[in-house]
């Protein structure tokens, strides 16, 4: 799965820019590079019935194979559907508002994730994999979770294909 | 296999709405003895009770038998989301029909805090990072419909006029009020396109249904035709399991499809021949979606569909004559009986509110969290 490219885990790449130790909500969620700020999301491939699942599991959830394996998911997509979210939910502590999108990515895998916005974004919009913190746990780490973020400017050759490449 | 009929022996509802004086098992022995009354038959005659509920916690069921008087048969309290009651329902159809009893109590209850709920469907991650929001995947799931159908914004508001509309004439709703569409689209915004008032409320409240092998009073006898309880299959990034992902191609039949294919394939009908349904309108694209996947109307043919007012009392086939959720609320493990209660009286020609001229096939429709979906058929006969 990895390729030769470095992936630190996200813990060391922020650790640089903020004063706490940070960790992701949940270990295996995505990854960064330590070299360019890229982040994927890590989801799951099944080589039996070659889906692709996210979050990551050892088990398939389409066919109940245990023949998977981890992968990053491309970093770039596309929103299909988006609202925003005004009120925190329960047992969420990061910024509001936020939207919640179902996105396509460019390897056609449709997810539902947090978009950093103040507004309904268009279907269509492009927007690119990142990080947002979102409050601490109780031994006061500071937690991050994948969130996407409008891309202003879109150079094609940003346009990476990671996973299947 | 030989089918035995399954009848409905009498039915009893506690109103849905919120009552701080009383408790769980208040409700549950009120819809209980309602029931019991209905049926004119003693507690003695209910040789197994199947009790639904989704936040009643421990014994629920059991506690409420032990209020009306242990009689020590049998307990089951089920879980399954906002089909609780119909899982109940199944497990007790199930029972009769393998000749394990003549009589049962199915019965479905529920007190529920109000507003966002924290549901422990949701892993402690999933809500750190600002997905446990559940009124966003309803918001995302209206869109898609709309885009889908060709509907806008004002489509929604009509089905909270109409449910609310006839809401106001069944007392056992707790809005009984009738509302304008502007009133519901000058609502506060909840997650776009969802208005506040376009979402029902969750809340409190009771419905019990007795089965039993043979109908033995005088009036209209109603068969419990079909009952079906399906889960989802992986692969729909909007499904009611709340996945993360989804395929864009391929999409899975939804668990209210697979109920409602299997529910008609049961009970030999099809949309066509029924006269009254209620199905979930947990917000006000759900009741169209639900259609959609009932059968009601095709791919595409919604709009169609909602200018003839195919839907509205008097259309070609109604939909929540009850109020539906938008007015009755949202007490999860009650709600599904709370439905068969209701098209019971209409079959029987004694629902409050005024009935139907001719009602002799009615269905009712849940699905939510699990994902789970459930899909009774009632035939009079
Ligand atoms: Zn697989």
């Amino acid at each position: 799965m990895t390729s030769g490219r470095a992936i630190a885990s996200v813990g060391q790449s922020v650790v640089s820019v903020v004063a706490m130790p940070a960790k992701p909500v949940r270990e295996g969620l995505f990854a960064a590079s330590s070299e360019d700020g890229t982040v994927w999301l890590l989801g799951s491939e099944c080589t039996k019935c070659a889906r692709t699942a996210f979050p990551a599991s050892e088990l398939c959830p389409y066919c109940g194979s245990d023949r998977t394996q981890v992968s990053r998911l491309p970093s770039d997509g596309v929103v299909e559907l988006c609202t925003l979210v005004r009120k925190s939910p329960p047992g969420y502590r990061g910024p509001t508002p936020y939207g919640l999108a179902v996105i396509r990515l460019t390897s056609d895998l449709l997810i539902v994730a947090p978009v950093e916005t103040h507004e309904v974004l268009a279907c269509g919009t492009r927007v690119r994999c990142g990080v947002r913190e979102v409050g601490e746990d109780e031994e006061g780490n500071l937690l991050l979770a994948p969130c996407f973020r409008v891309l202003e400017v879109q150079p094609e050759a940003s346009l990476m294909r990671v996973v299947g490449s | 296999m030989i089918d035995t009929p399954i009848y409905i022996a009498g039915v009893g509802i506690h109103r849905f709405g919120r009552f701080p004086a009383q408790t769980l098992t208040d409700l549950g022995v009120h819809a209980f003895r309602a029931a019991l009354h209905d049926a004119e038959l003693p507690l003695s005659a209910i040789q197994a009770i199947y009790c639904g509920s989704v936040y009643g916690g421990v014994a629920a069921g059991h506690k409420v038998l032990g209020a009306l008087g242990a009689t020590s048969v049998p307990v089951v309290n089920v879980e399954a989301g906002c089909a609780s009651g119909a899982a109940a329902l199944l497990l007790g159809t199930l029972a009769l029909r393998a000749q394990a009893y003549d009589c049962v109590a199915v019965l479905g209850m529920e007190k529920m805090p109000k507003g966002m709920i924290r549901s422990s469907f949701f892993d402690l991650w999933q809500e750190q990072a600002g997905l446990a929001v559940t009124p966003a995947y309803f918001a995302l799931r209206a869109q898609q419909l709309l885009r889908e159908e060709g509907l806008d914004v004002r489509d929604l508001a009509k089905i909270v006029v109409k449910n609310r509309a006839n809401g106001a004439l069944n007392p056992y709703a707790m809005f009984q009020s009738r509302v304008t569409e502007e009133e519901v689209l000058a609502s506060p915004e909840v997650c776009e396109p969802l208005r506040l008032w376009m979402l029902c409320s969750p809340n409190e409240g009771a419905a019990c249904v007795i089965l039993a092998r043979k109908a033995v009073l005088g009036r209209r006898k109603v068969r419990v035709a079909a009952i079906t309880l399906r889960s989802h299959r992986f692969g729909n990034v909007l499904g009611e399991h709340t996945p993360l992902c989804g395929t864009a191609r391929e999409v899975p039949p939804s668990p209210s499809e697979l109920a409602a294919r299997e529910a008609y394939e049961i009970a030999g009908v099809g949309p066509p021949e029924l006269d009254l349904v209620e199905c979930q309108d947990t917000d006000a694209a759900r009741e169209l979606l639900a259609c959609r996947e009932l059968g009601l109307y095709g791919a595409g043919e919604c709009a169609q569909a909602l200018r003839e007012g195919w839907f509205l009392p008097g259309g070609k086939i109604p939909v929540n004559l009850s109020g539906g959720l938008l007015s009755k609320g949202e007490p999860l493990g009650a709600s599904a009986l709370g439905q068969v209660v209701y098209l019971c009286w209409q079959l029987q020609g004694r629902a409050p509110g005024g009935g139907l001229e001719r009602c002799r096939v009615a269905l009712a429709h849940t699905v939510g969290r699990g994902a789970n979906a459930s899909v009774t058929i009632l035939q009079g006969e």
